[in-house]
């Protein structure tokens, strides 16, 4: 390239993407010759700066090029210097290198660098050798250009991971040039596709390390190191964009920076960067996703509340039905009197003197004209009452009819609304062989580091994951990749006399577990030094086991050796995988390696939640935590005091405990933890769900469990950014907003003893409540009206039947029931009859209100053991006076 | 005033008219000029206790009945929960149990919980950034009123009892009559911020 000529954008990001694979290893053996002051350590990193300034003089970069001259010199002195230098600090000639780093940072192009700028090339010029890009396309829609773009993400991620493997072949045996062969034909199809699609940047990448496959290819033989990096960091900058993140954000992560730059925290230079908000760090494309997605689930509410309506519609045409059946019974009663009342007459009359005719009737027997007026009028009157009970019942039917069709219709809404929402998702998702390049990097770059020799396998590549969580879990992973290198592969020799191969394996497995997706990072290495673990916690005074890898500042360097420092850093990776919704545990066996788990949600917008109720409030619980439910079998089991197969729940001195799956879950309450106001449910009627986060276990004591469902969890708003225990919040199917409780952050409550300690924000005191029993809409309603507007929560039942199924499904009972005593199906007494034969139902007060003012019904109630009797019409003071004083705790208390 | 689906401008609208046709009347009976005439900025104007307190109507998003609310743990008293208005999550913040907190604003002891009969209305308020919202919960029925010479004056020591003063951005006379309290303009920009900063913390 001849000097003065504008920079091709395209070469300019390949270049940066070369020297940032550089900067690390630069740093590494900086540091390493700044802590052992071994000149040795200097070699490779004067080779690379070497490099970068004969690419930078090549490129026309002259800022660059003298900055790296400089440092070159610099390296140069120190590795001329005879003997051990000074150790413990980097020596003060290398400072040079902060301005060769600050000249690499300035040619980080803007993030809007993929527009044209004055002086460069317009992109959609064509360059030799890459396929001209598809030309705007005005004339396809937009919904095409998406599906276009989805589809080329998928084959991107294949070509991706295609890349990573073959380069991880390539690096373990560099003398063999099939998998570079390879790999250039994998990069030139993927650069065709990526210009076929216009994504030109992605394009203009592929074609660089298509060309650099080109020259390696016909170059040295076994490829040079630098070579495998430099390609390795070209695949990495391409998994960022296709990623969709900014470049620079990529960058932040490659590698943890060089020593020249200052640590951020602890004492290996690992921290773990943790972006503020996941969607901080979305690009545009995904927030629109994200919207949509908000959107259909939007479109799912309103879904749930048409369906609510419809149910409400299905009710109202039972009552319909039911005073239409009413209506016909009392037009053929009248109807039969009205008859039965005309032949009477007439027989009286045929008694006296036999019929001749209406004129005769009328002058000879009392029955004149005006009386076969009146029957004749009634009679009509009787007819007329039951065909109009007729074309009730027919509209009625036709109502059925026609609610019918838009229950069909509703079905069919759902399942379009789904299908829309599962194809949203796929769009959002991309595989996590798409973060292969970047994990080798981190495995090879440590392993150079510490002189370690360490093959890292994937599995599970094409297991898919939300985008925003791909780019959140780069960090954690890269982080346990870095430590399973550093401090769980032994050295080489230490390996041999332990009888293990001296090369290393750390292995990443991904695998789809129903909504969720684990992923293994498993190493063979020494594995984790329980003993010293414990021994540590011992020495802090507090408990042992696996939770305390992730506290922050735990550590077992005093004591463990080799394995020191295994912990440091893991409560970020924690932290940060927590705050995807995700958990963290691990398994690990001295001497044999450690397994990190790391258990995420398949997608971030859609979480499929277990409802519960509890003190008042529905909460939603990610059923990706929930390892089993006890539908109200909690406190029966435990009041027996005995095993009662699986799952047992006992009693120890320590609390309620659930014994499932050979695991201990402690019971909490979950309205006691939330400081949500305690209700009555006791007994048998309590429900637990059996919760798994991480190393924690709880059994989550509740008042009722209502559901599963999909619920699309949003934000808290602006004025909440976070709620410890709570991960977000979800919209109801009646359209109510409901909080998604973080399980990780809620055991860790409860593991603390802590409770929360400001309580709820409106503790609202419990309204007495009422069951109105009456087969009449009218007196349901009136009574509805009246009780509510004294503060009264009003349940109402049409017969006794469904108030006996109210009560035994009740999450909280009423506390006085108003009842009828001429119903259908069970009348008011057989009701009464029943709820003093049941246990749980016997103490609840009744109060019959009835127009039957007869003592012998009065005294029939009482004797069944009714609360009260009024008789209708009724003074509405006098009714609420009665279920007032009937409703009172001690009252209550009192019966039975 | 409470309907439901009733949008913010057809709210205003209306209760402007409402309030012009009452200064027409007041105007007529008692022969004196009518504030509604006068220069001055369009506030919602609520009650609090014995002291009315108005909201810039440019601070206001939406006016509506109180939805249902999420309660939300580990939260401070005057946290209400998190509801759903204009499509979007917004933390509801109990007005009263605020201004009655000092201006920490922390939990105050022996604020009583509302009474569950009194009708509440939600005033969603933005910042004038937009960068923070919130639903202000509150008693009664907001009335429009276009108040003159606004801020209007800073409060006398005292004079607000135990209101924290930052979060009113002064105190002009009530329209209602000079025997009356004077209103206190409300401070959305502040008390949404200082709200923002105690629940970070």
């Amino acid at each position: 390239m001849s000097l003065g000529q504008p920079l091709d954008p395209e070469l300019l990001a390949g270049f940066r993407a070369e020297v940032h694979g550089y900067l690390p290893l630069i740093g590494q053996g900086i540091e390493e010759f700044s802590r052992a002051g071994d000149p040795a350590s200097l070699v490779e990193p004067h080779r690379l700066v070497h490099t970068i300034k004969g690419a930078a003089s090549m490129l026309g970069l002259a800022e660059l090029a003298e900055s790296a001259r400089q440092g070159e010199a610099a390296l140069e002195s120190l590795m001329a210097a005879t003997g051990p230098t000074a150790a413990g600090a980097i020596p003060a000639e290398l400072r040079v290198l902060l301005e060769l780093r600050s000249a690499i940072e300035r040619l980080a192009p803007s993030p809007g660098s993929d527009l044209p700028r004055p002086g460069l090339p317009r992109p959609d010029l064509p360059r030799p050798g890459l396929p001209r890009p598809a030309p705007p396309r005005d004339d396809v829609p937009e919904a095409a250009v998406a599906e276009i773009l989805r589809g080329f993400r998928l084959e991107a991620g294949e070509y991706l991971g295609a890349s990573a493997r073959l380069l991880r072949e390539l690096a373990r045996a560099p003398g063999d040039l099939t998998p570079l062969a390879e790999l250039r034909r994998v990069l030139h199809t993927f650069k065709g596709a990526a210009a076929v699609v216009g994504w030109e940047r992605l394009a203009g990448l592929c074609h660089r390390l298509e060309d650099l496959a080109e020259a390696a290819l016909g170059g040295p033989h076994p490829l040079p190191a630098a070579a495998v990096d430099a390609l390795f960091a070209g695949v990495e900058e391409m998994e960022a964009l296709v990623l969709g993140e900014l470049p620079e954000a990529a960058e932040r992560r490659a590698a943890p920076p060089p020593p020249w730059a200052g640590r951020e925290s602890g004492e290996t230079g690992e921290a773990v960067h943790v972006s503020a908000e996941i969607p901080a760090a979305m690009p545009d494309d995904l927030r629109r996703l994200h919207e949509i997605l908000r959107l259909s689930g939007e479109l799912m509410v309103n879904h749930a509340a048409f369906e609510e309506r419809l149910r409400g519609l299905h009710n109202q045409l039972q009552e319909l039905e039911l005073a239409v059946a009413r209506l016909r019974r009392v037009a053929r009663q009248i109807e039969g009197a009205t008859e039965s009342a005309a032949v009477g007459t007439l027989a009286t009359f045929a008694g006296a003197e036999p019929l001749a005719g209406a004129r005769r009737i009328g002058g000879a027997a009392n029955l004149d004209a005006l009386d076969l007026e009146r029957y004749s009028g009634l009679d009509l009157l009787s007819r007329s009452l039951a065909e109009n009970a007729a074309d009730l019942s027919s509209v009625a039917r036709d109502l059925a009819g026609e609610l019918g069709g838009a229950e069909s219709d509703r079905r069919e809404l759902k399942r379009l609304t789904r299908a829309l929402q599962d194809q949203m998702l796929r769009f959002q998702l991309a595989p996590i062989g798409t973060l292969a390049g970047r994990l080798d990097r981190a495995v090879r770059a440590t392993a150079a580091q510490e002189t370690k020799r360490v093959d890292l396998a994937l599995a599970g590549e094409e297991v898919e994951l939300d985008r925003a969580i791909l780019a959140g879990i780069a960090d954690p992973l890269l982080h346990l990749l870095r430590n399973a290198v550093s401090h769980g592969i032994e050295p080489p020799a230490v390996r041999s006399r332990r009888g293990k191969s001296e090369i290393g394996r750390v292995e990443v497995r991904a695998r789809l577990e129903g909504s969720q997706v684990a992923i293994e990072v498993a190493d063979d290495g020494a594995g984790l030094d329980w003993a010293a673990i414990d021994a540590a916690a011992a020495a802090a005074g507090v408990a042992p086991g696996a939770h305390l890898l992730y506290e922050p500042g735990f550590t077992t360097a005093a004591s463990v050796g080799e394995v020191s420092g295994r912990g440091l850093g893991l409560d970020v990776v924690k932290t940060e995988v927590e705050r995807l919704r995700g958990s963290v545990a691990v398994e690990s066996r001295t001497g044999a390696g450690t397994t990190f788990t790391l258990r995420l949600p398949q997608s971030l917008a859609i979480a499929r939640v277990v409802l519960v109720r509890t003190g008042g409030e529905t909460l939603g619980v990610p059923a990706a935590n929930v390892v089993q439910v006890l539908r109200r079998g909690l406190p029966e089991a435990a009041a027996a005091g005995v095993d009662r197969g699986d799952p047992s729940v006992t009693e120890p001195e320590s609390g309620l405990v659930v014994d499932a799956s050979g695991e201990s879950f402690p019971v909490r309450d979950l309205a006691e933890l939330l400081a949500l106001p305690a209700t009555e449910r006791t007994g048998a009627r309590r429900s637990a769900l059996l919760l798994a986060a991480g190393e924690r276990r709880l059994a989550l004591g509740v008042d009722d469990l209502v559901g599963i469902y999909d619920a699309v969890v949003g934000g808290l708003g602006t004025l909440l950014a976070r709620v410890r225990g709570v991960s977000g919040a979800a919209v109801a199917g009646d359209g109510r907003l409901l909080l998604v409780l973080n399980p990780a952050e809620l055991l860790a409550v409860a593991a603390s003893g802590e409770a929360a300690a400001r309580g709820w924000a409106a503790p609202v005191a419990e309204r007495p409540s009422v069951l109105v029993v009456d087969d009449s809409l009218s007196v349901r309603r009136v009574l509805a009206g009246l009780l509510r507007a004294a503060g009264w929560e009003v349940q109402l039942a049409r017969d006794g039947r469904e108030a006996l199924e109210l009560l035994q499904d009740a999450v909280r009972l009423p506390s006085v029931l108003v009842v009828d005593i001429e119903m259908p199906r069970m009348n008011g007494y057989e009701l009464l009859a029943s709820l003093r034969r049941e246990p749980a139902l016997s103490r609840l007060p009744v109060v019959f209100l009835t127009s039957r003012a007869g003592e012998r019904h009065r005294a029939g109630a009482l004797a069944l053991g009714a609360d009260g009797y009024l008789v209708k019409p009724y003074e509405d003071a006098h009714l609420l006076a009665t279920l007032t004083r009937l409703a009172q705790p001690e009252v209550r208390r009192a019966r039975g | 005033m409470g309907e439901p689906g009733l949008t913010l401008d057809e709210l205003l609208a209306g209760l402007e008219r409402e309030v012009a046709r009452t200064w027409r009347e007041r105007e007529a009976a008692a022969g004196v000029p009518s504030p509604a005439d006068a220069e001055g900025e369009r506030c919602l104007v609520i009650s609090s206790g014995s002291r009315r307190i108005a909201v810039p109507a440019r601070a206001v998003l939406a006016v509506s009945e109180m939805p249902p609310v999420a309660a939300v743990p580990f939260s401070p008293h005057w946290l209400r929960g998190l509801t759903r208005a204009m499509g979007r999550v917004v933390a509801v913040v109990d007005l009263a149990r605020l201004l009655a907190a000092g201006s920490a604003l922390s939990a105050p002891p022996g604020v009583a919980p509302l009474d569950e009969a009194v009708r509440e209305t939600l005033l969603v308020v933005q910042t004038a950034d937009g960068k923070l919202d919130a639903g202000l919960a509150v008693l009664g029925i907001a009335r429009l009123i276009t108040l003159p010479g606004l801020p209007g004056r800073l409060p006398a020591a005292g004079e607000l009892e135990a209101w924290p003063v930052a979060l009113v951005a002064g105190l002009v006379p009530d329209p209602g009559g000079a025997d009356l309290p004077p209103v206190a303009i409300l401070d959305v920009d502040r008390l949404l911020g200082g709200a923002r900063a105690e629940l970070d913390a």
